[in-house]
């Protein structure tokens, strides 16, 4: 935030007045951009009343809000079932113990390397044929967890990387036993750090709810491929509407993260441990999990003890 | 033809769907970062509200919008070119904020010598801020890149012959699921762990610089 502020001098009166051109000019250019681009809609019709006519007609609209409370829905149950899956998982990757440790990098490893979209294919083709003939949510919904268990798990752990030691230590130092430290000391700070990256996860959550389209899965985008495919001339409408709905729980999902940020941040040490969770990540904030080893500052500020 | 060859076919299609829509996102996410950090506001406003749409709409939408949206429009691309155009016009906000990170690592003693020997924006940014800024920004750039493999998948759901997709359609020939989905496990794999070393070898050389 602060170096960008810096990259140029304070304009003096020429400068202010070539600023002021520059951004006459880029303004000029994008309206020229939203003209041109309205121009093609309109020569195509788009902005045709009878186009537009089908949205206002109830039945529309419900079937519109059943799309969204489905896909909440699924993004619910997934986020339910992921995160309390992912706990567990990253205490395990963390554990002292050989073979949990392992299980527990392998089942990481081998879900976040496989896209989303692949696994839930699979999953609609394995699962039936082990004689479990569930509906399409419950298909969604697995992949979802597989996929989104090992995303979060990187998030948990790297939040309790970026906690630091000291900490655990000052917890074992009074007499805790290693999960109490962890339970009452550790946990407890950690979650609170992560809040913001576990609220990035929720909307990836949210967003990859749009693949239940191929199941199909009856949510907001397949709906609104199902209106385009009844009125073929209100597909772009749709589209946009569809778009827009989602844009929406976007929308509110960042805002909330923007307000634990802010409701954070008035202890400074707080903020920089949380842009560390996501540093840890390998990413920027709101980013997705990369498939790359979470840094881990500890062992970087130690290498050669433990 | 053997199912290796076809997975390596979907491996190929993979490949150069990464390839192609990561070359668009890196041109065009640099550019919107520089116009996040410039002194003109409307570039700054623009850059700042692509970010924000691509951050909230999903993936796929935005894919089916391209494909069977613009057609109505007049554009008419093939389903390979959409998914890079998507592809590429998705990450590039990633990758805009990514560089736009990079660029706050940078020193401000950097930044103020820059200022005193009577630089300009263009030159602090492109010889001073920049070159510094890529050491910081390789790693993350590197995880986006691993993103996009995997991201390259949701060409299949509209029919690309990737991995994924041939994947699918071993599996509708062979029915056998499970070899055939390891196998597409490991397809990916093929291609997530070597471009992981390499940018970690390619961070690891910038870190030399410093």
């Amino acid at each position: 935030m602060s170096a960008s502020n810096l990259l140029y001098e304070p304009p003096g009166p020429i400068a202010r007045r070539r600023n002021r051109i520059i951004s006459v000019i880029g303004v000029v250019l994008l309206v020229c951009c939203a003209l041109a681009a309205g121009h093609r809609l309109d020569a195509s019709g788009q902005f045709d009343a009878n186009r537009w006519q089908i949205f206002l007609h109830p039945g529309t609209i419900r079937f519109l809000f059943d799309g969204l409370m489905a896909t909440l829905l699924a993004a619910a149950i997934s986020t339910v079932l992921a995160f309390s899956l992912a706990l567990p998982l990253a205490l395990a990757r963390l554990s002292n113990r050989f073979w949990l440790r392992t299980l527990a990098a392998a089942y990481i490893g081998c879900f976040r390397a496989v896209p989303l979209l692949l696994l839930i294919l699979f999953t609609v083709i394995l699962l039936p044929s082990m004689g479990l003939n569930w509906h399409a949510l419950g298909y969604l919904v697995f992949g979802m967890v597989l996929h989104h268990s090992a995303m979060t798990a990187e998030v948990v752990r790297a939040g309790i990387l970026s906690l630091g030691r000291g900490q655990r230590e000052a917890a074992l130092s009074i007499g805790m036993r290693e999960h109490q430290a962890m339970i009452w000391v550790v946990l407890p700070q950690a979650l609170k750090l992560m809040l913001p990256a576990l609220i990035s996860s929720v909307l990836a959550i949210v967003q990859d709810t749009s693949l239940g389209y191929i199941i199909p899965y009856e949510e907001l985008l397949r709906r609104s491929q199902q209106i385009s495919s009844f009125a073929p001339q209100s597909l772009l409408q749709s589209a946009f509407i569809v778009t827009v709905m989602y844009g929406f729980v976007s929308a509110l999902l960042l805002a909330l993260r923007r307000w634990i940020e802010r409701r954070q941040a008035y202890t400074s040490r707080a903020v920089v441990r949380e842009e560390g969770v996501e540093a840890n990540l390998g990413g920027v904030p709101g980013m997705p999990t990369a498939l790359g080893p979470v840094a881990d500052p500890v062992a970087r500020r130690q290498p050669s003890t433990l | 033809m053997s199912y290796i060859e076809r997975f390596l076919g979907g491996i190929a299609v993979s490949v150069e769907l990464t390839l192609l829509s990561f070359a668009i996102a890196i041109v065009l996410g640099l550019l919107l970062a520089i116009m996040r950090v410039s002194p003109w506001p409307p570039f700054r406003w623009f850059a700042s509200a692509y970010v924000e749409v691509m951050r909230m709409m999903p993936l796929l939408a935005l894919l089916l919008l391209f494909t069977f949206g613009l057609p109505k429009l007049g554009f008419i691309y093939s389903l390979f070119t959409s998914t890079v155009l998507v592809l590429g016009l998705y990450s590039a906000a990633w990758i805009c904020e990514v560089v736009r990170a990079g660029i706050n690592t940078v020193a401000i003693g950097q930044i103020e010598a820059a200022r005193s020997i009577g630089m300009r924006f263009d030159q602090i940014l492109g010889e001073v801020v920049l070159p510094q800024a890529m050491q910081s920004v390789i790693g993350p750039l590197g995880n986006l890149f691993i993103i996009q493999i995997k991201a390259s998948a949701i060409g299949a759901a509209i029919g690309v012959a990737d991995i994924t997709y041939t994947a699918q359609k071993i599996n509708f020939d062979t029915a056998l699921a499970i070899p055939t989905f390891l196998g597409a496990m490991a397809a990916y794999f093929l291609l997530t762990l070597p471009s992981g070393l390499f940018f970690r070898f390619l961070e690891q050389k910038m870190a030399v610089l410093r």
